[in-house]
């Protein structure tokens, strides 16, 4: 998909953090779903997820292309409101010291480009200085 | 009348000495000991997102985004729609960018206390930059990066809009022609006391002259540093003290932020209910002077990362100019 579009149809979960609470079963969705992922209840609520929460579970990826500075962590960040983000750490100067329980901020951060685009990705930031 | 309620500095994690660049280069000092520096995914709006949510905290009651930068993301092509996305703001909500030179940032103040006196109630003022200045430059020298941003409102306790002054002269003291990569800028001298210094200076005086105020009286003068030395002259062609100059460090610690400087000195200086303060911008010829009065401090907030000092290569990778 082009650039453009994609990026637009995507924004409300990266720049916003917006998601879609199924009122079925309570779980998050992109908010641009129709039918949710997990029960296929077609009824949601608007959620914005509060830019912090708590790591579940990350990699310390070494193989990425050139444009990425490694080792790099990434991780999948639980919010207070349930929600789950999946993205990368920010300024990783150490990134063997994350670890699971650690509590982060998340950031808009410049991810990449593309077709001369800028694209934007929320990344975590380690809780109490620098981060990772 | 138009109040400032909030004001919000924030400054990258990085800093590299202007030692470690004149170690490469050579050259004089230019005043500034230090100049912060940008993540390496750190952009002018990356910064703004962080510097308007901390002035929003958790609002979206807002009419209007204001945009201040010189190191625009884009050649053509906003980015202030992504910056109010980026900031849980409508699509309803009115975006301006503002350029061209280290002015924008007080323009663009300026301009948000006009919307609210007219037919606006809040406006945020976001200014950023992350520059990526050519090696060997001048403007290497000096060329910081940061975030600053103000929330202001019809109603409110805060800094309250009294007069305002300006000073606009063709004088091209500093320039970028669209097929250079380096600034070009005006010998050193001239540019302070012709532009910078006496520019400013008849901003601010015209400021308290439409306000009714002498210099004598004043509490609080927040000025763009445009390296360590300049706003102090400032302050003495304005015939105020060394103590009512707001942060006389700003310039000689973080650089050159320039759109971001003035807004990010009003962040950090020390103001009491009752105060008199003037805020003034420069770029290139033109000042502006906002005069205030305090009727309740906005919280002096700075979000600041962890400092890490930078090598030169390393610094040359945070700004893009790594070949």
């Amino acid at each position: 998909m082009h650039t453009t579009m994609r990026e637009f149809r995507d924004r409300a979960a990266k720049f916003g953090l917006d998601r879609a609470e199924c009122t079925d079963c309570g779980r998050m969705n992109d908010p641009t779903a129709e039918l949710c992922y997990h029960c296929g209840g077609d009824a949601f609520e608007d959620v914005t997820l509060s830019p912090r929460g708590e790591v579940q579970t990350y990699v310390v990826q070494h193989a990425l292309p050139e444009t990425f500075d490694t080792p790099l962590p990434i991780a999948i960040v639980e919010t207070p409101e349930g929600g789950k983000v999946l993205g990368m750490f920010t300024e990783a100067d150490e990134p063997h010291s994350v670890a699971i329980g650690d509590t982060v901020t998340i950031e808009l951060k410049r991810f990449d480009r593309q077709d001369g685009q800028v694209l934007y990705e929320p990344k975590f930031r380690l809780d109490g200085g620098s981060s990772a | 009348m138009a109040h400032v309620t909030t004001r919000e500095l924030v400054l990258p994690g990085y800093r590299v000495s202007t030692g470690t660049i004149r170690d490469q280069w050579g050259g004089g000092a230019s005043g500034v000991q230090h100049k912060t520096v940008q993540a390496k995914d750190d952009d002018p709006t990356t910064l703004a997102t962080r510097a308007g949510r901390a002035a929003l905290d958790g609002r979206t009651d807002v009419d209007a985004v204001f945009f201040a930068t010189t190191t625009p993301v884009y050649e053509y092509g906003s980015v202030t729609p992504f910056l109010a996305d980026s900031l849980g703001l409508d699509d309803d909500t009115h975006v301006q960018t503002f350029g061209e030179s280290a002015r924008a940032g007080t323009a663009a103040l300026r301009a948000a206390g006009n919307a609210v006196d007219g037919d606006s109630d809040t406006v945020l003022v976001v200014a950023a930059e992350a520059p990526s200045p050519a090696p060997r430059s001048d403007w290497e020298k000096v060329a910081g990066a940061g975030a600053s941003a103000a929330l202001v409102e019809s109603d409110g306790e805060g800094l309250e809009r009294v007069a305002a002054g300006t000073c606009a002269r063709p004088l091209l003291d500093e320039w970028q022609a669209p097929d250079s990569d380096t600034l070009s800028t005006a010998d050193d001298r001239f540019a302070r006391n012709i532009g910078y210094v006496e520019t400013s200076q008849q901003a601010i005086e015209r400021a308290l002259d439409a306000a009714d105020w002498s210099a004598e009286s004043l509490d609080a003068l927040v000025a763009t540093h445009p390296n360590g030395k300049f706003a102090g002259r400032l302050a003495g062609a304005v015939g105020v003290g060394d103590d009512v100059l707001a942060t006389p460090a700003f310039g000689r610690e973080y650089g050159n932020l320039r759109a971001a400087s003035a807004l990010g000195s009003l962040a950090l200086a020390d103001l009491t209910a009752g105060d008199r303060l003037v805020v003034a911008g420069y770029g290139v010829g033109t000042a502006d002077a906002l005069a205030y009065e305090v009727s309740e401090p906005p919280a002096a907030a700075s979000v600041a990362d962890e400092s890490t000092d930078l090598d030169y290569v390393d610094y040359l990778d945070h700004v893009d100019q790594l070949e």
